[in-house]
């Protein structure tokens, strides 16, 4: 056997291995540079070179700042006040009548209108908040799911986390595979429904699984495992149930290779031990 | 090698073809696996990629799989036709099952390692050679059973709750990274690393091993020949 050519490679291979697991300690560090699609939010400032080069562009302003006469320079006793907020988006109705009444048949509009109450502390999104009305591009799909991953993560960001620990957000948002769903895909875009009902979360399930039953609305897209009951009241039992799990396999997991390792350290000092005395 | 040095079958060509496999199939259902565990991480994204994206390392961790269950299914045929030709006794000395004599190798290994007695005597199958052949059994059937019900979750979901996809994902993923950090640190330094074998123990290959290392490594088995020269001659490579 020729020796030295082993050891190159064995050394090699050993070197391998622990650079993986030292960079699988690293994991869970996003890498940075995904660009980001955050609305800006509020301002009152147009650029109009970028309004020019996006989906509005060339549209004249007044088509959908209807209420704002040309002639006349409005009074400012409203700047301090967010533009976004604002504007009435009845405006977009002329345009986008399908979205507009679909908006209206959702959750988010049921929280603006006060029929359901909403735990969250932000006011209930409408047009402007998901869409920049003034440079909104053609976006590719997987442009949109990072959009919603930064847009809807805002209001809700232990969805947002839990979307992005599950395969549909891993494979979608880390590893840019476009066939998986992303959050309007399952709650709607301009309908969107919170999913609660299992005959109707079936119904979402079905796009992709057509052979989805019942028992599948059980499975936790958004699992949290927690001892705490009050992280999501709806699945308290199943949060429980999935942190017992976890525990158990993360127990076994830390047991068996903390004995081991340290058998293997131990077998190795001895191994050199004996070796180094012969010498 | 010297014409003086004898050989002696450990390993029959079955054994390793079994363990090239288990070998193969691991490696393959690992990385796939492990990319997509760590999909955070720059080496995940990279390894992705060279497995041809989502899809391709889809298909790569599936065949996997599937290799997986033939070797399985291959191991428990070989295991009915092993227990029939030892006419039903599995009990033996020189058997892979574990016995209280085992618990004892372990504490005088350990006792050696920290220099308070000389190296315990093994039989054909040491403690840890147990371990890890229990290990995959083990491994092969949580993995596999959960990895079923992540494969096929409709079919699943039609006698499980779907609290049960939950619960296969953390089985399945907790699981495979044991696997992983004990195949990769343990049972190649076990084989391979440690200073009487480095660099390599190829035997697991050739299926022979040298009669030196037959009679340190398992002197047991070494004595139970001597007492049967049946046996030994059936051993030795000629």
């Amino acid at each position: 056997m020729k020796r030295p050519a082993l050891v190159w490679c064995l050394t090699i291979a050993v070197v391998i291995v622990a650079a993986v697991m030292v960079l699988m300690t690293r994991c869970g560090q996003p890498i940075s540079g995904r660009p980001s699609h955050e609305p800006e939010f509020g301002s009152w400032y147009v650029e109009v070179q970028r309004y020019n080069q996006g989906v509005h562009g060339g549209m004249d302003c007044s088509l959908c700042h209807t209420d704002i006469d040309p002639e006349e320079h409005p009074d400012s006793e409203n700047l301090s006040e967010s533009a976004t907020d604002l504007f009435d988006y009845e405006a977009c109705a002329s345009c986008h009548p399908q979205e507009y009444e679909h908006y209206h048949l959702g959750v988010h509009a049921e929280v603006l209108s006060g029929t359901v109450q909403s735990e969250i502390d932000y006011p209930a999104p409408t047009c402007g908040h998901c869409h920049d009305p003034h440079y909104r591009q053609v976006l590719s799909r997987l442009q949109v799911i990072d959009a919603q991953v930064d847009i809807c993560g805002q209001c809700h960001p232990s969805e947002l986390e839990t979307y992005l620990e599950n395969y549909h957000g891993k494979t979608a948002v880390d590893l840019d595979y476009a066939d998986s769903a992303s959050c309007a895909d399952c709650h709607g875009s301009h309908q969107v429904v919170a999913l609660d009902q299992p005959e109707k979360a079936v119904q979402v399930c079905r796009k992709c699984h057509p052979d989805a039953t019942e028992n599948m609305v059980g499975y936790l897209i958004h699992a949290e495992e927690t001892l705490s009951p009050d992280a999501d009241a709806s699945h308290a039992r199943e949060s429980v149930l999935l942190f017992l799990v976890q525990l158990f396999f993360v127990v076994l997991t830390v047991s068996v290779l903390a004995f081991f390792y340290g058998h293997t350290f131990l077998w190795l000092l001895r191994g050199l031990h004996e070796k180094l005395r012969r010498r | 090698m010297s014409e003086t040095v004898t050989h002696y079958w450990r390993l029959n060509l079955f054994h390793r073809f079994i363990h090239v496999l288990v070998m193969v199939s691991f490696a393959g259902a690992a990385l796939s696996g492990m990319a997509l565990k760590f999909t955070t991480a720059a080496w995940a994204r990279l390894a992705m990629q060279l497995m041809g994206g989502v899809p391709g390392a889809a298909l790569l961790h599936r065949v996997c799989a599937m290799v997986i269950a033939f070797y399985g299914f291959l191991h428990f045929i070989y295991i009915v036709y092993d227990i029939a030709r030892h006419k039903g006794s599995i009990f033996r000395g020189s058997s892979m099952l574990p016995r209280p004599q085992d618990i004892v190798d372990l504490w005088q290994h350990l006792m050696y390692f920290l220099g308070r007695r000389p190296r315990p005597q093994f039989d054909r199958f040491t403690y840890w050679e147990k371990f890890d052949y229990f290990a995959v059994f083990w491994g092969v059937l949580m993995i596999g059973l959960s990895g079923l019900v992540l494969w096929f979750p409709e079919i699943a979901t039609q006698f499980l709750p779907g609290v049960a996809i939950n619960i296969a994902q953390i089985m399945h993923s907790d699981e495979a990274l044991l696997a992983v950090g004990f195949i990769f640190v343990v049972h190649m330094f076990n084989t391979h690393m440690r200073a009487e074998k480095f660099p390599v123990d190829m035997s697991i290959f050739t299926g022979k091993v040298s009669e030196d290392e037959l009679k340190k490594e398992h002197a047991l088995e070494w004595e139970r020949m001597q007492e049967d020269p049946a046996l030994m001659e059936e051993a030795r490579v000629k």
